[in-house]
């Protein structure tokens, strides 16, 4: 047995240095060929017109990680950041004018001066809030640019829609950045219920997180001056409240009014993956109804059936360690589970044998962003396109209404009730107050001057 | 403040003194809620009856703890109002702040009654802002009485009032807005609108009506994105009868306009006439990036109905030409190609001039369905020469051709190292269970320290798809001759792998006699990934902690345990537990501190309050006033428990940046 010298070494690095490696081979199956500037004859460097000049929206920290990964695509040029945060601005004008050796990338508080001043710009990266997705993609879709926008998209059905509609009505390239689509383990899981290798499918399993939100108010504290934090933009269309810092520095998760609970944080990433597994992207379950089980938001589940008869769970609990954003597909003749560690699990030797191991973290979002990159400039529908992405919010909106109406919160004798919808009215049907109710959750009013 | 509160809320009390079950809001430790105004919310959240949450929209008052239940009310009145509530919520609609609440509230509240009210509401508010709002919900609600108010506001001074005016309009007018909006001189601001309108005629199947509109703003003194979407949209409305406005956008100049014409041709319907008039267009491409973006997006047509025109253009292309023509031509084929092109991008795949083009062909290669495909693939395996044989070995694996997989073992004892190294890779992600020992038994004949590396590389991948236990007993299995070199790379072997079998062999290596192999195998203890071991390995490490002669394997045991602390996902009570038990085994005081890491990473008001006994600690006092801080920076709201612990900080510590840390965490209670 022959050992290398450095063999302890360079075994000890382990998993993460070897996902790491393995990163490379992936992406060159996972991510669609584009050209490279080599390839034109132009020594490596990127054309002019294969260059994209890209601006970025409300930039924190999964946003500065997208942004990284933007800037270090040899064919994006980074152009300027609107933030109402000038801190955030700051850095990432920072970032920007060192990567490119200059002092020009600029800085707007206001979105609407932010277009005005860069028309040359092709793409804009929109990593705000979720309370800001919508607009932020609406306006930027009437602006002319293309999007990449962080999930959830939508705090509403409505919303959801509304994105599509837009990105639909100005021709836009649109990726939500539910970045597993691009992600191998993902793909072949979704492979295998689309080649009927797991048989009939019967089940899809979606692991989110708590459901529930609050309508409370955090205690006021004196607002900053508005060029540090512009609180009323960062409200934006959501009702008004005292301004308080642990909203501006990510505590806003968990309000109703800007975050849609454990179910559209995770759900629009794994329900979206269960939506894909059953093929079912231009629709949504038409039946929706929540259990409360052992009285603990933890084992609480949401679930749902497509027309197809497929049924969806929403769940937290029950899986098998793979991960998190974790997803399992059942079918008459086997299940296939996988998450964000890359590994998958299946129910037989037979389906061991179509594994592969991909090693890439269903967190990153290189290939994800990489695709929207190539779609930009070829005008194709990237993997979670806006109709994509609509209806997997939409499935996620319902599931969180079924909660949020479900009268097994209020007793422990009370029982859920079965939500039906109409997948193309995208109404509520039938009888009861509680479909009125529902019905009635699928928009919320904006602050003027903001609409869907 | 607190009077007026209290005031406001024995109000609701007086009105209400039936309260139901608070369903979720318990479960939300957000200590304004807990406060004032609790049993309000109650209140409201066990009643549908409209008069309850009318009775607290009615309170005078507007500070911020009056209007949050205000707020929760108008939510309340959103999902259960009715027409009834109507008077009292315009009435709000003029108000600061407020008045957003309102309308928030009547949006959604159906009848006719609603627009009517909206409608007069209309005529009669002062602020600009507030009439936009009421024009955009009038907007949302689409009740077509609502068309002559919102015309009304259409040239009005304020842009967002036009803006929301046009909405209301495009959303309520129906026929009656086409000649508004088809005017060569529209408002750009409206021009969304417009669109909207046009949307409205699409879904109910008016064609002729949407496509006047689009064409008209594709020509109207509005911005050139707004025109380009007009075209777009006007190509797609037209479906087959948009082919000649398609085939104008792929001939222009503009790289915008081109870009139009590609994403229309994709998304038009299948069909030969579409596809046909795209592959014309090929040989008018004169610029050849312009002529691979045409190509892919024929290909992304995946058009089965026309591939008698688009196949043969594309295999042609693929054969020869520009690199970048070429490519694109490649990567498309994989939507439609058939056996017919294997040979060309088995060429493709093998020429060696550029690089991308071979790369681009092994993409469709392993991409591209079917059985044929599949037979093709395993013939050049059989057959082929060293090169096609790597490159097959590649594809079998890739493509899971199951029935090849005896072909990759034989490669195993291939002459040609290339081949044998294709083999290994490719059983690292194909092996089963019982393949296990064939690379075991590579990984223990390696020729050299490099194929030692990779190999072991191989296994980790196919351990990692395979069930733990069992791919555990077949590594023991090699044990029992295997030398230390080769031990301590199998111990590293088990750690990918975890599991019950896995840990069982660490162990014993981490109690026995050899001192190399009992090094290695402590240390991977510490390392231990699989979270679905927590208690596995907990026991491990603190069995090490607690039971080891020697002090430097106590001290890994100690450290393990903590880092399950500090890492994994667990219960509060147990995360705390380790805490205690670290701090009471570990003898030296740099493992002790470790515990604090612990709670900084974990605030709770239960981990401050352990936190806070520390402080009490000479010897720790200065580590526990930062990790209390750090804790009260990190928790939401207000407590007492957190106040109290920024004032014993304040009193202990001689840190003064420490000290005004905790000063502005109290200011805050």
């Amino acid at each position: 047995m022959i050992v290398k010298k450095s063999a302890k070494n360079s075994v000890s690095a382990g998993r993460r240095q070897f996902l790491k490696n393995a990163v490379t081979l992936s992406a060159v199956a996972a991510v669609p060929f584009y050209i490279s500037g080599k390839v034109l004859g132009k020594d490596g460097a990127v054309p002019p017109s294969e260059q994209i000049i890209l601006g970025a929206l409300g930039i924190g920290s999964r946003g500065g990680h997208d942004f990284g990964v933007f800037l270090n695509n040899p064919d994006v040029r980074f152009l300027s950041i609107c933030d109402i945060r000038k801190s955030r601005r700051e850095w990432v004008k920072q970032q920007a004018d060192t990567k490119y050796g200059s002092n020009d990338c600029t800085m707007f508080r206001n979105m609407f001066d932010f277009y005005d001043a860069n028309p040359q710009m092709d793409a804009v990266l929109i990593a705000t809030g979720d309370r800001w997705h919508t607009m932020a993609t609406i306006v930027a879709a009437k602006a002319g640019k293309d999007v990449y926008c962080e999930k959830p998209l939508s705090l509403t059905i409505q919303e959801s829609r509304a994105v599509e509609k837009a990105v639909n009505r100005y021709g836009r390239v649109f990726q939500a950045g539910t970045q597993r689509r691009n992600i191998g383990n993902f793909q072949l899981a979704a492979k295998l219920a689309h080649e009927g290798k797991l048989g009939k499918l019967t089940e899809v399993h979606a692991n989110t997180l708590s459901p529930g939100t609050t309508h409370d108010w955090l205690p006021a504290q004196p607002e900053p001056a508005q060029d540090e934090v512009d609180w009323e933009l960062w409200l934006g269309p959501c009702p008004w409240r005292p301004y308080n810092a642990s909203y501006i520095s990510g505590g806003w998760r968990g309000f109703y009014d800007f975050h849609g609970g454990g179910i559209l944080e995770w759900g629009t990433h794994t329900v979206d993956l269960c939506q894909w597994a059953n093929q079912s992207d231009d629709t949504v379950p038409v039946e929706y109804w929540a259990t409360y089980n052992g009285k603990s938001e933890k084992t609480a589940r949401v679930e749902a059936r497509y027309a197809n008869g497929v049924k969806l769970v929403c769940r937290n609990d029950g899986w098998l360690g793979l991960g998190t954003c974790s997803a399992r597909y059942v079918g008459e003749e086997g299940w296939v589970e996988t998450g964000d560690s890359g590994r998958m699990e299946v129910s037989s030797d037979t389906l061991r044998k179509e594994l592969k191991y991909f090693g890439m973290y269903g967190t990153s979002p290189d290939n994800h962003i990489r695709e929207f990159l190539d779609c930009v400039k070829s005008r194709k529908k990237p993997a979670s396109n806006a109709d994509v992405a609509a209806n997997a919010h939409i499935a996620s909106h319902c599931a969180k209404i079924a909660w949020d109406l479900n009268p097994a919160q209020l007793s422990d004798s009370a029982k859920s009730f079965t939500l039906k919808f109409d997948p193309v009215k995208e109404e509520f049907i039938g009888n009861g107050s509680e479909v009125e109710t529902a019905n009635r959750l699928r928009s919320r009013a904006m602050r003027s001057p903001w609409r869907c | 403040m607190k009077h007026i509160v209290h005031l406001f809320v024995v109000s609701v009390f007086l009105t209400f003194s039936v309260f139901g079950q608070d369903p979720a809001w318990h479960r939300v430790p957000k200590d304004a809620l807990l406060e004032k105004g609790a049993d309000v919310i109650k209140m409201l959240l066990s009643t549908t009856d409209e008069n309850a949450m009318l009775n607290i929209v009615k309170q005078s008052g507007a500070e911020d703890d009056i209007l949050r239940l205000k707020m929760f009310a108008y939510k309340r009145l959103g999902m259960y109002g009715t027409k009834a509530a109507v008077p009292v919520l315009v009435e709000k609609l003029d108000i600061e702040k407020e008045g957003f609440y309102a309308r928030y509230a009547l949006e959604t509240i159906p009848g006719n009654e609603i627009d009517a009210a909206l409608c007069e509401a209309a005529k009669n508010v002062k602020r600009p802002a507030v009439l936009a709002g009421i024009l955009t919900s009038l907007g949302v609600r689409g009740n077509p009485q609502s068309a002559a108010t919102a015309k009304e506001f259409l040239k009005h001074e304020d842009l967002d009032v036009r803006k929301a005016a046009g909405y209301a309009y495009a959303g309520t007018a129906g026929d009656e807005a086409v000649e508004f909006f088809t005017q060569k001189s529209l408002d750009p601001a409206l021009a969304d609108s417009g669109f909207l309108l046009a949307e409205i005629f699409a879904n109910k199947g008016e064609k002729e009506k949407a496509v006047k509109i689009y064409d008209a703003l594709a020509v109207a003194d509005i911005k050139a994105y707004q025109k380009e979407a007009a075209l777009y949209r006007g190509i797609l409305i037209r479906g087959l009868d948009g082919i000649d406005l398609l085939v104008a956008q792929l001939n222009s100049e503009s790289p915008k306009f081109f870009g139009v014409g590609l994403k229309a041709g994709r998304e038009l319907p299948a069909g030969n006439a579409v596809t046909k008039a795209m592959v014309e267009q090929l040989a008018k491409q004169s610029d050849s990036l312009r002529k691979s973006k045409l190509v892919r997006s024929i290909g992304d047509r995946k058009d089965k109905e026309s591939k008698a025109v688009s196949l043969p253009a594309l295999s042609e292309l693929a054969k020869s030409g520009d690199v970048v023509v070429r490519v694109a031509a490649i990567d498309s084929l994989r939507n439609i190609g058939d056996p017919s092109v294997l040979p060309i991008l088995i060429d493709a795949a093998n020429q060696t001039e550029s690089p991308e083009i071979a790369k681009a062909a092994e993409n469709t290669l392993r991409n591209l369905p079917g059985k044929e495909i599949d037979d093709a693939i395993v013939g050049l395996l059989e057959k082929g020469n060293s090169v096609a044989k790597i490159k097959a070995i590649g594809l079998v694996e890739d493509r899971r051709i199951i029935s090849a997989y005896p072909l990759l073992k034989k490669g195993l004892q291939d002459s040609d190292a290339g081949v044998r190294k294709a083999a290994i890779d490719a059983l690292g992600q194909t092996a089963g269970i019982d393949d296990l020992p064939i690379l075991l038994d590579v990984l223990d004949k390696a020729k050299s320290e490099e194929e030692a590396e990779k190999i072991l590389n191989v296994l980790k991948s196919a351990c990692t798809r395979l069930p733990q236990d069992a791919a555990s007993s077949e590594v023991l299995k090699l044990f029992a001759n295997g030398s230390t070199a080769m031990k301590i790379n199998l111990l590293d072997l088990l750690k990918e792998i975890g599991g019950a079998k896995a840990m069982e062999i660490v162990n014993q290596y981490a109690w026995g006699d050899d001192a190399e192999l009992k090094d290695k195998a402590t240390a991977i203890l510490g390392q231990w990934r699989s979270p679905q071991d927590l208690d596995l390995v907990a026991a491990a490490c603190l069995k090490l902690a607690k039971e080891s002669k020697e002090n430097k394997f106590k001290v890994r045991g100690l450290r393990g345990y903590i880092r399950l602390a500090r890492q994994f996902s667990m219960a509060e009570e147990r995360r705390l537990q380790i805490c205690q038990e670290v701090y009471d085994l570990a003898n030296r005081d740099e493992d002790k501190v470790l515990i604090f890491d612990v709670f900084a990473r974990n605030p709770s008001l239960k981990v401050l309050d352990v936190a806070v006994k520390y402080l009490d600690n000479e010897k720790f006092k200065e580590k526990a006033s930062e990790t209390v801080v750090a804790i009260g920076e990190k928790l939401q709201g207000k407590s007492p428990q957190t106040a109290d612990a920024m004032k014993k900080v304040i009193e202990k510590t001689a840190n003064n940046s420490i000290k005004e840390r905790a000063q502005r965490v109290l200011d805050k209670q």
